[in-house]
């Protein structure tokens, strides 16, 4: 296997090994952003009512 | 495994329908609960739901026109925080969240609908295929996610501009069990409203669940948005499946007991494994493992039995030396 063959699977281990601490933060991230925007207050708007669309009606 | 699989799905089923309530007047949960959505397809308006769905909350903040308004001064910050209130970015963070760590795994183990496909396909047909269906069928979620779910509440919007939940109003069968269903049978005002779209949604119903009973998970494998949006993650999950290609004697009994119908020796991190770990439990030479913390990574400590035993026993490991094995 070439020097450049190992480094770039090398790359791909640390991806595939840390990619989930990279997500995890990011998503951590969005939901302190959503919170912040107000989400929850939208979804518990929407989940409190009877949803006509998921019924077959609206 | 199954059995406890499948006891983990009803504990699930029954803990985010639990306003028992619900189900003798007919009127849903309004309590805070609802603020937090579940990482599982469970309709909101079932008369149990005591949390919000993941796909009907994405599908209602992209619908809800966001806080973009073309009349005020367009600068940079009121440009963004008008997109971003209108991006569902907290359940795009929560499913992520969830996904970094354990992949798809609320499919196999905590999803209402995930069970009801489980136990339809144990109605016995004399048509029944091992598989989940044609290869091309499974990327129809992709295409279900990216159309219903994000462009059509987006695009299609009144002149007020504001959309609907698209996937919930035209497809959703899981909406239509638990919702469609229960509501208008407890609620008689809402009978005399169903009409054609009640018809469309229940025979979809109807398709899908004789569907079940010839494939394994149709409806998570053909056409969940959810597990679409989840599915990916299984490749840089926290936890993940390993297959040891030596130890390997391609017996085929990890295929045959995988739910979602994939070839597990070829597939093992694809995007439509459930994360359910039969195959893990099957598997007679302990080559599937799960790999994360808590799990053993490596079998040095594993009784490896020899040639011999392997020829004539290929379970002679015990479970105790299972690495991978669920305590």
């Amino acid at each position: 296997m070439s020097e450049q063959a190992k480094s770039e699977e090398a790359g791909d281990g640390f991806i595939r090994a840390n990619g989930w601490l990279a997500l995890a933060i990011g998503s951590i991230a969005l939901m302190v952003l959503g919170a912040w925007l107000g989400e929850p207050g939208k979804i518990f708007e929407k989940a409190t009512a009877i949803c006509l669309q998921c019924i077959g009606i609206g | 495994m199954s059995e406890r699989r499948t006891l983990a799905q009803a504990v699930s089923t029954v803990l985010t329908n639990g306003y028992i309530k619900g189900f003798v007047t007919g009127n849903i949960y309004t309590g805070p609960l609802k603020h937090v959505c579940v990482p599982t397809l469970n309709c909101y308006s079932c008369p149990g739901a005591l949390f919000a769905c993941p796909v009907g909350a994405a599908q209602v903040i992209l619908a809800g026109g966001g806080g973009f308004d073309p009349t005020a001064p367009q600068t940079i910050w009121t440009k963004l925080s008008g997109i971003l209130s209108g991006t569902p970015v907290f359940v795009i963070g929560f499913l992520t969240l969830l996904a970094a760590f354990v992949g798809r795994a609320s499919c196999g183990w905590a999803c209402p609908f995930g069970l009801v496909q489980d136990l339809v396909y144990r109605i016995p047909v004399p048509f029944k295929k091992r598989g989940g269906g044609p290869n091309i069928l499974y990327y129809l979620k992709y295409l279900m996610l990216l159309v219903m779910v994000v462009l059509m509440p987006l695009l299609v919007v009144d002149r007020f501009g504001f959309s609907e939940p698209f996937f919930c109003k035209l497809v959703c069968p899981a909406g239509t069990l638990e919702g469609g269903v229960l509501l208008p049978l407890l609620q008689p005002d809402l009978r005399g409203m169903l009409g054609r779209l009640f018809a469309w949604k229940t025979f979809l119903l109807l398709t899908f669940l004789a569907l079940m009973t010839i494939f394994k998970r149709p409806f998570c494998n053909w056409a969940c948005p959810l597990g679409a949006w989840l599915g990916p993650f299984n490749q840089v999950s926290l936890y993940r499946l390993k297959i040891d290609r030596e130890r390997c004697c391609n017996c085929g009994l990890c295929t045959r007991a995988c739910p979602s119908g994939l070839d597990v020796e070829n597939e093992l991190d694809s995007a439509d494994c459930i994360r359910c770990l039969e195959c893990v439990n099957v598997c007679p030479r302990t080559a599937i493992l799960v790999k994360g913390p808590g799990f053993r990574k490596t079998r040095s400590d594993a009784v490896r039995p020899g040639p011999a035993e392997e020829r004539t026993d290929p379970r002679a490991a015990p479970d105790s030396a299972r690495p991978g094995h669920l305590p």
